[in-house]
């Protein structure tokens, strides 16, 4: 597809535009805020799906991409407009969707919680707990259930239907060794 | 050239930015380009109080280095600076000049 200047823009900016259509986000260049949560939310989306779109590197905010916003300046009216020729693959959009409930009601602040938690798990290899006491080192001003919030909504967007499915199945195994048990003692008073 | 000596090597107006919170903090707007950072961002990252910190973004703005700008963020007014052209300039001159000195 070609930009707004006549250049080509890149497959990872096609795809990043097409996902933010799917969570029913635009990014405004003019704006601060918006410019901050395309940073995060793009963070939050590669790991999501799995796919490294841009190199993040940890800053005062958490995680940021320079690549990244180049790409909002340099192609600001395909963000602001969600043009993209990508089409989401079925377990792109499923997974999207899933997330969608979470994503397009959080504000700047938990967006930089769970990306800021999300890169001290993945990149620097911490558990949940390092990461939630790493965060509250490098952002003091954060509360401390903020962040045990950030958590709980990381564990929120990741529970795809493919992993609610298999732990279903792990419980419906406990259950019913425990049902299979229980006969066994009923029958004993019978 | 004597250590003391090193820093008359620089513009003499470039000089005057050899301060701390004066080029940390065009490093860090450098970095961040067009999108800016926000007043408590630079104040966090600095770890400086308000009065060694305002003095001096007063400075560089003076000086068109940088700029500020007021615009709602979250709901509330922020205040949010920019490095100008002239402060990419100096910046570039700055490391161009720190690189002599590496080399020497």
């Amino acid at each position: 597809m070609i930009g707004e200047k006549g250049d080509l823009m890149k497959e990872q900016t096609e795809k990043l535009i097409a996902y933010l259509n799917l969570l029913g986000i635009r990014i405004s260049k003019d704006s601060f805020e918006s410019r901050m949560k395309a940073q995060k939310l793009a963070y939050i989306i590669q790991n999501l799906l799995g796919k490294r779109l841009y190199q993040f590197n940890f800053y005062v905010r958490g995680p940021y991409s320079p690549e990244l916003a180049r790409d909002y300046f340099e192609h600001a009216s395909d963000f602001a407009g969600g043009k993209s020729s990508y089409e989401p693959s079925s377990d792109e959009r499923e997974k999207l969707e899933h997330a969608k409930t979470f994503l397009s009601n959080m504000g700047l602040s938990e967006f930089e919680i769970v990306a800021g938690l999300l890169f001290l798990m993945q990149e620097k290899g911490l558990n949940e707990n390092d990461a939630e006491l790493k965060l509250h080192e490098l952002k003091p001003q954060l509360k401390l259930e903020d962040i045990w919030r950030g958590t709980n909504t990381i564990k929120k967007l990741f529970l795809t239907s493919e992993l609610r499915d298999k732990i279903m199945n792990e419980l419906k195994k406990e259950l019913d060794a425990w049902d299979a048990a229980s006969n066994i003692s009923l029958k004993r008073f019978e | 050239m004597a250590m003391n000596n090193l820093k008359y090597s620089l513009d003499k107006k470039l000089r005057r930015l050899l301060l701390y919170a004066r080029i940390a903090t065009l490093v860090m707007l450098h970095y961040y380009g067009d999108n800016g950072m926000l007043y408590q961002d630079i104040k966090f990252a600095l770890r400086i109080e308000d009065g060694a910190l305002i003095p001096n973004l007063n400075w560089l703005k003076e000086h068109g280095y940088i700029v500020a700008k007021e615009e709602k963020v979250e709901g509330k007014s922020a205040t949010i600076y920019y490095i100008t052209d002239a402060g990419e300039r100096a910046f570039n001159e700055i490391r161009a000049w720190l690189n002599t000195l590496l080399d020497r």
